[in-house]
């Protein structure tokens, strides 16, 4: 299967090892990867905050570069649950289909079987977009048995320990241009949010997306909390080399 | 556009004495609606009744306004139409004035919020007093509800203790939750039980009965109304369900998902005035007809005012419920206001995250994070956004969409992060303030790939 | 003829944008409950701090409570028709009153103004007894609303524990406006459930 991969624009310029965790991924698992050089973003920021037809000019050039592929792979829930909630992509708008990374192994059943173990307490973030829009895993709110399509791989790494968290499935505040626009609500969300993993004695804390993370690690870093953070595929990827 | 919610919600978190009052109470409340949510194995299959039940009867609603009407007549009630929220004020006052009432006793109602019921009748020289605890507080300190479900939930005991003793010379510094709340059923059990009128809000109308169904857990509602020889319901027209029956799936899913209850203490239905006294229901409208025609935003007259999205929403229990300057507020608020007062409304549909957990908590379903979204649509062609904003996006939007310029931004912008980052951190101020910017790499994902894979591709 | 016009007004601008129709759903199914349904309702009733007791007989309800209160019967529950006037008992210590049927997902006891005199009294008391028969007692709410018809009374009502709020710091604190304390009283034979009538 020929995937071509999406490595969303803020991962690309702030955090290259979050594609570079993905590329790995997919090639380990036996996947032929392409990287079209010409793809930019996929139009949700405007979109979000009301700029449809600007976001749909955005989207277009992404179209256009993913063409010709089957199947898109890209390491942001967020991004993808704009490209096929929005502008349903894979949907009536005809392909590519685009999945979030570890939806793509979900779907394929094609999982790691074994990585290096990690002796750390981690707090997982499920990112609201990947969770509520994606369905990656059960969201609290909904009464449906408790299911999360990352936990095979959770399932692999010896030693790590997840911690349990007050509010396991809150936003933690970011939103685009949300954080700059209502900054005092973003701002007191992300610090509580990372309350919630310290507070549990989390060392690192994992998610499916950088947006999530980026802002968590910038409240982290203002208020000297003694945290990290990490993308799941980099995660992944740093336990299966060597 | 306006920012109001973003300077108030500021405020709140920076200047209120008790911010975090109104995360932790809002927040127990969601805790205790998952308990009783997971209970019953049909949660969401009840939801999604809930919603089709809605759904039919708004999209019927002339047909069961006429038959909920007639059947009240037929009842004995006295039915009263008003087309916006003056006609209601002047027509309760009219009720009381052939009355000759002194004063009313009522019980919460978002609706008489809405349309300013209290102020007008204290105009007209006539005291109000609010029954419900909660509002209770927030009248006494001349505060409007934070909150539709628990209205003083912004305030803690210190202020509740400090106000009373002001207001009803209860004794000074006493926190005693107990001793408060019997104080304050003290001071208005007196005027219960003299009261000549009372006032209530509705929570469903059932067209096949012409019942009035309220909901309480203080049976503040109902000592009023009993006691009262008027008593004067107030009830927006989207209230209505068709038939008794449909109350099994409503009074299921109300308290539930409001307070983690499996029903309020009190579930009345009124139907009949008792010997000798008056009962009188007011329909109206004030927006709702109109809100009926939007064809993306119909759906929020489903609501059936439990609060959840209140209590889940990250926004309202960090900003309050007083920054959405709205009768109603949180998530719900912010789809229901613009669609009736769009000019003083149109910053609401921005206060949002778009985490949607108030669509998913939503016990009849409502898509409130897609209305919030679509709103943000609506505004942005209607020209309402100021260049502030609309300018980065339409910068954006241009760079983002020529891969070329992409590149080259995206380089400058992790340049002038790594070598300039004071002017950097100036130009995203409201970024930093409580948060760090990323630590830009030296290259891009891209710039890598090229470096080493460009013998492998073809580009 | 202002009122007219306000109702037509409005009914005109529902029908100018009601929506396309919407089909009314055909009835959810009741999950089985997990729990018997007295334990059910002992459960829940516990829960909201109310206490369920038990009788042999409706009779020897009705002696326990002639020996024990100080209260007020409403209607015919000792004896004919309640000689209390609407405003002679302000505030009665107990109010003992006959219940329909009880629920037992909730707690709650179902009284129409057939079963009360005067309305207000079920308010007004420090507790509120409600006498039930024990085989009167349905699974849910929508078994609930199958056995009542509302169109046959003026006023009908659910009751589950004792008027209780907590507006203030979140502290629950019973008896805000009416009943600080509820009890109810099953009697007769161990219960099945009913089945619709």
């Amino acid at each position: 299967m020929k995937i071509g991969l999406f490595v969303p624009c803020y991962i690309d310029q702030f955090y290259p090892d979050v594609g570079k965790a993905t590329l790995l991924i997919l090639e380990n698992l036996g996947y032929e990867v392409t990287y079209p050089l010409e793809q930019s973003c996929c139009g949700q920021p405007m979109v979000n905050s009301g700029f449809v037809k600007e976001g749909g000019a955005v989207t277009k050039n992404f179209r256009k570069v993913f063409r010709d592929c089957d199947v898109v792979v890209g390491p942001s829930g967020s991004c993808v649950h704009h490209l096929v909630d929005h502008e349903k992509l894979g949907q009536q708008s005809g392909k590519p289909e685009v999945y979030e990374l570890f939806s793509f192994l979900h779907a394929q059943n094609n999982f790691p079987r074994s990585l290096q173990p990690f002796p750390h307490r981690v707090g997982l973030h499920y990112s609201c977009h990947a969770l509520r829009g994606l369905n990656i895993a059960s969201p609290s709110e909904l009464v449906e048995p408790y299911f999360s399509k990352i936990q095979p791989i959770l399932d692999v790494i010896p030693e790590m320990e997840i911690v349990p968290l007050d509010n396991v499935d809150e936003c933690c505040g970011f939103g685009g241009t949300f954080s700059v626009f209502e900054s005092a609500v973003s701002i007191d969300m992300g610090e509580r949010r990372v309350e919630d993993h310290v507070s549990h004695g989390a060392e690192y804390v994992v998610s499916m997306d950088s947006s999530c993370l980026m802002h968590m690690e910038g409240v982290a870093r203002k208020q000297k909390q003694n945290v990290r953070f990490l993308h799941l595929a980099e995660l992944v990827a740093k336990l299966w080399e060597r | 556009m306006r920012t109001k919610h973003a300077q108030a919600a500021d405020h709140f978190i920076h200047e209120s004495p008790s911010p975090k009052a109104q995360h932790n109470a809002a927040i127990h409340l969601r805790r205790k609606r998952d308990v009783a949510a997971n209970e019953l194995q049909e949660f969401e299959e009840l939801r999604t009744r809930a919603s089709e039940i809605k759904k039919h009867t708004l999209t019927h609603l002339d047909q069961y306004l006429e038959e909920f009407e007639k059947n009240a007549l037929a009842n004995g009630v006295q039915v009263h139409w008003a087309v916006d929220g003056n006609e209601m004020n002047a027509r309760v006052y009219e009720i009381l004035k052939k009355n000759e009432v002194p004063y009313i006793v009522k019980s919460k109602s978002m609706l008489t919020e809405e349309c300013g019921l209290n102020h007008f009748l204290e105009e007209q020289g006539m005291e109000v007093y609010d029954t419900d605890l909660g509002e209770r507080i927030v009248q006494l300190a001349h505060e409007p509800p934070s909150h539709i479900v628990v209205p003083a939930m912004h305030k803690t005991r210190e202020e509740i203790s400090a106000l009373f003793h002001d207001t009803m010379n209860t004794e000074a510094g006493n926190l005693d939750a107990k001793y408060l709340t019997l104080s304050a059923r003290k001071d208005l059990r007196q005027r219960f039980m003299n009261a000549k009128a009372a006032v209530t809000g509705v929570n469903f109308g059932v067209a096949e009965t012409g019942t009035v169904t309220i909901c309480t857990n203080e049976g503040n509602a109902d000592l009023g109304v009993n006691k009262a020889p008027v008593q004067i319901h107030c009830m927006g027209i989207e209230k209505l369900i068709p038939r008794q029956e449909d109350l099994g799936v409503f009074i299921r899913l109300l308290a539930r998902s409001a307070t983690g209850q499996r029903i309020t203490t009190y579930t009345s239905h009124y139907q009949k005035p008792r010997a000798g006294s008056e009962m009188h229901l007011i329909l109206v409208d004030n927006g709702r007809s109109h809100h009926l025609g939007m064809e993306d935003f119909w759906e929020a007259l489903k609501c059936i005012r439990c609060g959840a999205c209140m209590n889940t929403c990250p926004v309202y229990r960090s900003g309050g419920g007083h920054s959405y300057g709205y009768a109603v507020p949180g998530p719900i608020g912010s789809i229901i206001a613009p669609a009736r007062n769009f000019e003083e409304y149109d910053d609401l549909p921005f206060a949002s995250s778009l985490c949607g957990s108030c669509s998913a908590v939503c016990p009849v379903k409502i898509d409130i994070h897609g209305q919030l979204l679509k709103w943000r649509e609506v505004i942005v062609e209607e020209g309402e956004v100021d260049t502030k904003k609309s300018l980065p996006m339409k910068v954006g939007s241009w760079i983002l969409s020529r891969p070329s310029w992409y590149r080259r931004a995206g380089k400058w912008a992790r340049k002038l992060l790594s070598w300039f980052p004071g002017i950097a951190r100036k130009t995203v101020n409201d970024w930093t303030k409580g948060r760090e910017l990323p630590e830009p790499p030296n290259e891009s994902f891209r710039e890598w790939y090229l470096k080493t894979r460009k013998n492998e591709e073809n580009e | 003829m202002k009122r007219m016009n306000s109702r037509e007004t409005i009914l005109q601008s529902v029908r100018d944008h009601k929506p396309a129709p919407v089909a009314l759903p055909t009835r959810a199914r009741t999950a089985p409950p997990p729990m018997d349904v007295l334990d059910r309702f002992v459960f829940h009733l516990d829960g909201i701090g109310g206490v369920t007791r038990f009788f042999e007989s409706r009779q020897a309800a009705l002696e326990t409570l002639k020996q024990s209160s100080s209260g007020l019967m409403l209607r015919d529950l000792i004896q004919g028709e309640s000689t209390i006037q609407e405003d002679s008992v302000t505030e009665p210590d107990v109010t003992a009153v006959e219940a329909r049927f009880a629920v037992a997902e909730n707690g709650a006891v179902y009284i129409t103004d057939q079963e009360v005199g005067h309305r207000q009294f079920l308010f007004l008391g420090r507790k509120l007894i409600a006498l039930v028969p024990q085989d009167a007692l349905v699974p849910d709410m929508h078994e609930a609303y199958d056995r009542i018809k509302l169109s046959s009374v003026g006023f009908g009502i659910f009751i589950a524990g004792s008027s209780a709020t907590a507006d203030i710091a979140q502290i629950l604190v019973r008896g805000a406006h009416g009943p600080a304390e509820m009890e109810v009283w099953f009697y007769g034979q161990q219960s099945k459930v009913m089945s619709a009538e």
